[in-house]
């Protein structure tokens, strides 16, 4: 079996909520190491993409959801 | 929330909404462009139960839902499966697209030997995982808390190192079992001890049949590093998570790095994965040296167990029901 993956669908003008992993270290109100955020830049940056042909011209609607901003102590 | 989204922001050249109580109130008005990140998942009432009527206002919010943390995809919870089942449209992003590919093409017929390095603190909370992959993998290789308690399985002392008692004939019959397959699951010959945990504790070393009551073994000993080391040269493939010792205090830190300049080193398929087994990669700047690095912690250790990770399976099906 297989997924439907993002890179296969047309975004244009639509709503999209993406489930990322943002449990990143946080000290004095600053992200201390952001190992993980750029991974998921590419995310919001290839849905982008995908909705319009190139990253300046607009954009479409996004939302996200935050996952985790601290260590998570499950892991 | 709002040191990731200034962080976010900064990269990404733009503005980023950040939206607190987003599951009662929505998300506010938003234009085609907006980014909104929104308050941390976790907080939600129902997240960890998988509640239905949490993931179906959550799928509510969107047109095409997007799961790209491969981190908790081992994990059914609202914004995990519940939403999937919900949204108009659920599909897998380019992270967890390139991990399931990734360790799949990896996994479905390794490189023999295959070895395995299984660390962390507790047997307890790696139990599954030992037993599965005993049976994949040809040589297990233990570390840390979890080896202290395959120590005392062979009868030394381990003072006041941290182990779990309860399981000592859990890991002497997994030990069993890999020999009675022709495998082995080698405890340390030598361990590094201290008698306090601190990054001042003055690091000894020991034959591992000499430890005293009021030791703690922190790390592996030279010894046993260049035994395992032996075994990585030599392996097809290797899956790396959990660090052989307290490798955060460099006197505790040389049998991990042993370990890690050996699989970079090695010419074996190298996995690594689990945060602190990047932050080892990291710290030893084997990065570029390993052949996959995975973010996932135990999402990444119930894959190499061949389970179904909740979060892929809902995809599948919505994919297949489409």
């Amino acid at each position: 079996m297989s997924v439907i993956k993002m890179a296969d669908l047309d975004l244009a003008g639509k709503r999209v909520l993406i489930r990322q992993d943002l449990n990143v270290p946080v000290k004095d109100g600053k992200v201390t190491s952001d190992k993980r955020i750029p991974a998921h830049h590419r995310t919001l940056h290839e849905g982008w993409c995908q909705s319009h042909g190139d990253v300046s011209s607009g954009s479409p609607r996004r939302r996200r959801v935050q996952r985790r901003v601290f260590h998570d102590p499950c892991r | 929330m709002i040191p990731v989204g200034d962080h976010m922001a900064a990269l990404l050249g733009r503005e980023v909404k950040m939206v607190k109580d987003w599951v009662e109130k929505g998300v506010g008005s938003i234009n085609d462009g907006d980014l909104v990140l929104l308050e941390n998942v976790r907080f939600n009432v129902g997240e960890k139960k998988n509640d239905d009527a949490l993931a179906k206002k959550m799928a509510e919010l969107c047109d095409v839902f997007v799961m790209d943390a491969f981190g908790t995809a081992h994990r059914a919870q609202a914004s995990t499966h519940g939403v999937a089942k919900f949204a108009p449209v659920a599909c897998a992003g380019p992270l967890l697209a390139g991990e399931l590919d990734a360790l799949g093409k990896a996994l479905d017929n390794p490189a023999r030997p295959m070895v395995a390095i299984v660390g962390g603190s507790k047997v307890s909370t790696k139990l599954t995982v030992l037993e599965s992959l005993s049976k994949i993998v040809d040589q297990l290789i233990v570390g840390g808390g979890i080896a202290n308690t395959f120590i005392a399985a062979q009868g030394h002392n381990v003072g006041k190192s941290l182990y779990e008692a309860d399981l000592v004939d859990t890991a002497q019959k997994l030990t069993d079992d890999a020999q009675a397959r022709g495998g082995d699951i080698p405890v340390p010959t030598d361990v590094v001890c201290a008698k306090e945990f601190a990054e001042t504790a003055e690091a000894t070393l020991k034959n591992v049949a000499e430890v005293t009551d009021d030791d703690m073994i922190f790390d592996i000993g030279p010894d046993s590093a260049a035994a395992l080391a032996d075994v990585l040269k030599n392996a097809g493939t290797i899956v790396w998570n959990g660090p052989v010792g307290v490798f955060e205090f460099d006197q505790f830190g040389e049998g991990t790095r042993a370990i890690a300049l050996a699989i970079a080193e090695s010419d074996a398929f190298s996995i690594a994965g689990g945060g602190d087994t990047l932050a080892a990669v990291d710290k030893y700047n084997i990065a570029d040296k390993v052949s996959y690095i995975s973010t996932g912690g135990g999402a990444f250790l119930e894959f190499l167990e061949g389970k179904q990770l909740p979060a892929v399976a809902i995809l599948e099906e919505r994919a297949n029901n489409q």
